[in-house]
């Protein structure tokens, strides 16, 4: 219903729509751009074309995937305004952990950083998608629109970086 | 969910994300009529606007004017000079040119006095400096532009400490924003955004009429500001 009040040209639809969704899409550019700042610009800039493009948007389609890849597609473009050696080489931001918390047990805290650095050690097309699916916890269908890929294409690649955690990770037969 | 689905969650939600800003606050959206007309209808979201951005899509004419506040956009305030720098503003040309450029006549800028200097840009924006009047004391800057046929015109306005709030001219929704000095931006194409405009100071009145878009920036108050805007024929 925001939606298509948005899509009607409500613009505080619009703005409720900016609220829902706005830390997705920081974070999605975030990870991307490597930035908070320029994050926070890239993610004002995909709402301001989202909030133009609206009239496209099809009425009854999830609003969030489309939202996402346009994000993912801007982010693209600043790392690209770059340099577009940078593009190519770009990696996938991922913050540090945050700091343990003394209450809980030392073991998990441990594990959370050899899982991170599992990640941390796939190539970049399994990294981002282990990222995007899991730590900004997106869907399929949004993961590959943030990566700009098929949908086929992230459930492989996820299938892949799982197998290569799995071995990395020492879990014997947790790829299913 | 397997093992490892759930422990690579655990670490996304273990992650020291930076803190979201919050984009709704600054955001200020205007629509008019639906998608159907544009006008200026600036509905200003929380009481620190901090940046507004206008956008103005030129293809669609269902056209609505988008505020839209962007924090953290790097202009320094030192960079911003107030001096016009007729280099950005264009070709200069003579009357008739800009006339024609703008499908208006110009011949009769009401209280705005007369034009001193005329300059075309390439986006087909007319630029016009102002000589002092009795009701421009100190000259000004306008300028005039058809929205539907500038393209992908966005222009920004930033300043910590801007202000902007709906007015209107001639009954219709206009926007005045006050501040400090401040700049104005253009997206010349799509993502390339440049600084069309070294300097903005004083106040700026921006109002249609005729669908033609005004931008009057003088050291005037809004009073006065509005009254030049309504004796512009």
């Amino acid at each position: 219903l925001t939606v298509e009040r948005a899509r009607q040209g409500d613009s505080h639809a619009f703005g409720e729509l900016v609220r829902a969704h706005q830390r997705v899409a920081f974070r999605v550019a975030f990870v991307i751009t490597g930035s908070p700042t320029e994050a926070e610009e890239v993610a004002q800039e995909a709402f301001l074309k989202a909030w133009k493009n609206l009239g496209s948007f099809r009425a009854g389609a999830a609003f969030r995937p489309w939202l996402l890849a346009i994000v993912g597609n801007e982010a693209r473009n600043r790392v690209r305004a770059r340099s577009r050696r940078l593009l190519r080489e770009n990696r996938v931001a991922v913050p540090d952990l945050a700091a343990d918390d003394p209450a809980e047990e030392a073991t998990r805290a441990e594990d959370r950083r050899q899982v991170r650095r599992a990640v941390e050690s796939l190539r970049e097309p399994e990294r981002s998608a282990i990222v995007c699916r899991f730590f900004l916890d997106l869907s399929e269908v949004e993961t590959a629109a943030v990566l700009a890929i098929p949908r086929g294409t992230v459930k492989s690649r996820l299938d892949r970086a799982r197998r290569q955690l799995v071995a990395s990770l020492e879990l014997q037969g947790d790829t299913t | 969910m397997n093992e490892l689905d759930t422990r690579l969650r655990q670490v996304g939600s273990s992650l020291d994300w930076p803190n979201t800003p919050d984009l709704g606050r600054n955001l200020i959206l205007s629509v008019s009529g639906g998608r159907r007309r544009r006008r200026l209808v600036p509905v200003l979201v929380g009481a620190m606007v901090v940046v507004v951005a206008l956008a103005m899509i030129p293809a669609t004419r269902d056209d609505l004017l988008a505020f839209f506040g962007i924090r953290g956009l790097v202009i320094e305030q030192g960079e911003i000079t107030n001096e016009i720098d007729v280099a950005e503003l264009g070709m200069k040309v003579d009357l008739t040119t800009a006339e024609a450029a703008l499908g208006a006549p110009l011949d009769d800028l009401g209280r705005a006095g007369r034009a001193g200097a005329v300059f075309l840009d390439s986006a087909g924006r007319v630029w016009m400096t102002l000589e002092p009047s009795p009701a421009l004391r100190q000259g000004g800057l306008l300028t005039i532009f058809d929205a539907d046929r500038t393209p992908d015109l966005v222009k920004r306005v930033f300043d910590p400490a801007l202000q902007a709030r709906q007015v209107t001219v001639d009954g219709q929704p206009a926007m005045w924003v006050t501040g400090d000095d401040h700049a104005v931006l253009f997206e010349v194409e799509p993502g390339t955004i440049e600084l069309a405009e070294g300097r903005l100071s004083g106040n700026a009145l921006i109002w249609e009429s005729d669908e033609l878009t005004y931008r009057l920036e003088a050291d005037v108050d809004l009073e006065l500001a509005i009254a030049i805007a309504e004796s512009i024929p």
